[in-house]
């Protein structure tokens, strides 16, 4: 190599360095300054402040909680419905079943705010605005599009022989399901697990649409937060809600299936 | 001869999440529509329409301009990514590209109005190093709005191509540099039109993923024009009007059809959903 | 009695005939090879039995019980599937233990029984490794020994040797023979590959466009095929269009009565058809067709000919030890028997 690839490979690294990881170190930097200002590049004023504050102050840390609670139960449900469905499109001839796996795109290939905004006034007008379910509801059908094609994906990838061996040696159907197809399915469910995870982790809209101003998540914390130019707090936040992102980026890194992803960060 | 099973027990397992699916999903955007074309009386009108376009024409442009320079911007700088993958082995860009992947955007919109604000953390690091006084700012500005959408939709949009890209038998390539194509033909002349769909599928998306975003303009783009997200946000919030925000729901629906369409059939016909 | 028996089967996909009435028995311990192209219905037939096809028509009885429309687990009839099909998630234990514990056999039962047919096969070794870790002839083994622990009525073997290399495949065709003949297991075979089936089977079906041509012992089926598909199907053959006069075929120093109009084929075993000098006289009764040697490739321990006959715009393929020249006139003799005319 002559010296001026290695100077070019150099001003590459360092270009793609303050691209990705700039925006992101200025969250890191902010969440621990005390005081900061222009034009110093770092602040005046180090310290642990606004961490202690985040986890002392209840509120920040109830709206963490809340986040998590819904991540949590979203996941479950989400593959709940995800599962049979996604054995329904992979083993069995469904009548339509084009027409209905474009329904269950849909959402990603629409933009969801008019649909968020009409949910929030139903679930308003019937009890669920400014309740943790009526989030989780939004996100439990927001997420079915990446449960139901990862999963059915999945199902669809496990040759058919295996089940009809079982079959063959004496399994019910429901028996073969439970012993064969669901354990080798694992990792799909667990992919998507995660994916519906971040997804609804991430989640602003809806969380705002329909939560606001009653329970806040974290990201309609971290908005707020943002948006009364209460910068470390809401640096704080948004390095608690990233951690995990960049996580399973990293552990998942085999399942990125990219069509599977549209509409990741909301 | 495979054949998957004949059985009504296949729609069965199909219904619990296709009843959350029209409960939620078809149910409100029903009401959207049906909404954005009645008076409160609930007679038929096009007034909300009138009325959209009357407020915020020069809105619906800026957002559409937006978008096109985003996904112009996006396809650039993807097909170089993905073109330099597909030659070169290169880790650190492999795994750097992808990073933003899963950042949700509202953190991308709070990390790029501190970015690139005009006294940011950018700025003051570039004042600092070329030793100037001042720079201008761009949150706020629509450049660093349409900064913020390349940075979040590069990653995802690298992806499908590069996938794409990989999927090429060598020979397509060797043939060409056997007969003394350069690197930029190669990639003009055989890998774009080879990866074409899964090309345009990546900016399909990119559109759609941009034109829907709410959470980015709200963060970092300027206050005036808006995108109509952000107008759709206000109208709910500061006016309870649903039939002007749904008319504008709708609007948004009507610029993206074309484009879900094709999507949607790309994914159904060409991925099969979901090739056995 | 026959313990499987099929009778009058019938499937079609679309327009497309799979099964068109077919009905074959197969009695205890016999070991009926289904042969035919892809496409000629064979698996199907197969997997009806198995009950992953669902008939049209027909019915399926084991032991005199019918059992079409059962569902695959209660069939009692083991398959072996073409790609092993083992589960990649269970060790080779688990794997062949499976269907042991579905019957809800005491451990110390499963335990003995799974080492058992491990032993059998010659595998114990292998009994808690991953399918992953094992070689293709090891994985056929597992799939074989998890078919056969459960001690089926009727053992299905889909195509068993074809993803084998072709030199292990010689040596387990005879094992698998000779397994089957021990465990007295009714067996069918389906397979593409004709010498395969003529080498191992007790009765051999030749199927063609959902239809059983030919339902016979190896010997019948290669010795007398009953039409042109069989005789071209079987055996290593040239395919000679002749000319038809009168209703008749003449060539070389045969005459042959036919029933077609204009044209008739003559089928040929070419591996029992020989390369003689022009003049010489062979000792035993057959077909003799003078010829001119046309083209020679050398094969190792022999040659191949292509022959140019008169009768024929086809040319012959046959081997020989001897070397002729390229123009030499021969003749070609092919004994009785090894020549089929339609």
């Amino acid at each position: 190599m002559n010296v001026a690839r290695i100077t070019l490979r150099i001003a590459a690294v360092v270009l793609i360095l303050f691209i990705i990881i700039g925006p992101l170190v200025g969250i890191v930097l902010w969440s621990f300054a005390h005081r900061w200002y222009w034009p110093n590049p770092i602040p005046q004023e180090f310290g642990l402040r606004y961490w202690q504050m985040v986890f002392r102050q209840g509120r920040i840390l109830d709206s963490l909680l809340l986040s998590l609670t819904i991540a949590v139960i979203v996941v479950g449900l989400s593959l709940l419905f995800a599962i049979p469905a996604a054995y329904g499109f992979a083993r069995y001839r469904i009548p339509m079943e084009r027409v209905l796996l474009v329904l269950f795109l849909m959402p990603q290939a629409f933009p969801q705010l008019p649909v968020f905004i009409n949910l929030a006034s139903i679930f308003n007008r019937i009890g669920l605005g400014g309740n943790m379910w009526g989030i989780i509801f939004a996100h439990t059908m927001a997420s079915l599009v990446y449960s139901v094609w990862i999963v059915t994906a999945t199902f669809r990838s496990i040759p058919m022989e295996l089940e009809q061996v079982a079959r063959n040696l004496g399994a019910s159907r429901l028996k073969t399901f439970f012993t064969i197809t669901l354990p080798l399915a694992v990792p799909g469910i667990i992919a998507s697990a995660i994916f519906v995870f971040l997804w609804s982790l991430g989640e602003f809209t809806a969380a705002f649409f329909i939560g606001a101003p009653f329970i806040q998540t974290a990201t309609v914390l971290m908005y707020t937060a943002s948006m009364g130019y209460n910068m470390q707090i809401a640096s704080v936040i948004a390095i608690l809600l990233i951690i995990p992102s960049i996580l399973f980026m990293i552990i998942i890194e085999r399942y990125l299936k990219a069509e599977y992803l549209a509409g990741m960060g909301g | 001869m495979d054949e998957k099973e004949k059985s009504p027990v296949g729609f069965l397992l199909l219904i619990p999440a296709l009843m959350v699916l029209l409960l939620l999903y078809m149910y409100p955007l029903i009401r959207a529509i049906a909404l954005s074309f009645t008076d409160e009386m609930g007679n038929f009108t096009l007034a909300n329409y009138n009325k959209s376009f009357d407020l915020y024409a020069r809105d619906i442009l800026y957002t559409l301009g937006i978008t096109l320079v985003t996904v112009g911007v996006t396809f650039v700088i993807s097909i170089l990514i993905a073109s330099y993958l597909r030659f070169k082995q290169w880790k650190f860009l492999d795994y750097m590209y992808r990073l933003p992947l899963f950042i949700p955007f509202l953190i991308v919109g709070h990390a790029m109005r501190i970015f690139l604000a005009q006294h940011g953390t950018m700025n003051s690091l570039l004042t600092r190093i070329f030793r100037i006084e001042e720079l201008p700012g761009y949150s706020g500005l629509w450049v660093g709005l349409v900064a913020t959408f390349v940075w979040v939709m590069v990653p995802f949009s690298t992806l499908i191509i590069l996938g794409a890209f990989k999927a090429l038998d060598d020979s397509y390539i060797e043939a060409a540099q056997n007969l003394g194509s350069s690197k930029w033909r190669i990639i003009k002349d055989i890998l774009i039109p080879l990866a074409r769909p899964s090309i345009m599928v990546a900016m399909v998306l990119t559109f759609v993923r941009t034109i829907s975003s709410i959470t980015i303009p709200l963060m970092v783009g300027p206050n005036n024009p808006n995108m109509i997200t952000v107008d759709m946000m206000f109208r709910v919030n500061y006016f309870s009007d649903w039939r002007v925000a749904n008319a504008l729901g709708v609007i948004s629906y009507l610029i993206v059809m074309v484009l879900a369409i094709y999507y949607l059939r790309f994914m159904v016909t060409e991925r099969g959903g979901l090739k056995r | 009695m026959a313990i499987l028996e099929t009778r009058n089967l019938k499937k079609y996909y679309g327009r497309v005939r799979a099964l068109d009435d077919v009905s074959i028995d197969v009695d205890a311990g016999e070991l009926l090879a289904v042969i035919g192209p892809s496409g000629s219905g064979k698996t199907t037939f197969l997997r009806s039995i198995a009950g992953f096809v669902k008939l049209d028509a027909g019915h399926v009885y084991i032991e005199g019980k019918d059992i079409t429309e059962l569902p695959p687990e209660k069939r009692d009839v083991s398959m072996f599937f073409q790609n092993y099909a083992l589960w990649p998630h269970m060790t080779v234990f688990d794997n062949v233990a499976y269907g042991l514990k579905l019957r809800k056999m005491p451990k110390e039962e499963i335990e003995k029984r799974v080492h058992d047919v491990l032993k059998l096969l010659d595998i114990e070794e292998l009994v808690d490794r991953k399918p992953s870790q094992l070689s293709g002839g090891q994985q056929q083994r597992v799939a074989l020994a998890r078919a056969i622990v459960v001690k089926p009525k009727v053992l299905l073997l889909d195509e068993p040797l074809s993803n084998l290399d072709a030199k292990i495949r010689l040596r387990i065709r005879f094992e698998i023979k000779a397994l089957q003949q021990k465990l007295n297991l009714p067996t069918v075979y389906v397979t593409h590959d004709q010498e395969e089936a003529l080498s191992i089977a007790d009765k051999v079906a030749v199927m063609h466009e959902g239809k059983v041509l030919q339902l016979g012992t190896p010997e019948e089926v290669y010795k007398s095929p009953v039409n042109f598909f069989v005789a071209d199907f079987i055996g290593t053959n040239c395919v000679l269009t002749l000319k038809v006069l009168d209703g008749r075929v003449k060539i070389g120093n045969k005459i042959f009565e036919v029933s077609s109009k204009e044209t008739a084929r003559m089928v040929v075993r070419s591996d029992e058809a020989e390369v003689l000098e022009a003049r010489a006289e062979p000792g035993k009764d057959g077909l003799r067709i003078p010829g001119e040697i046309k083209g020679k490739l050398y094969m190792g321990s022999k040659y191949r000919y292509e022959i140019r006959i008169e009768e024929s715009e086809d040319a012959l393929f046959v081997n020989s030890g001897e070397s002729f020249k390229i123009g030499e006139k021969i003749t070609v003799f092919v004994p009785d028997g090894s020549y089929f005319v339609y």
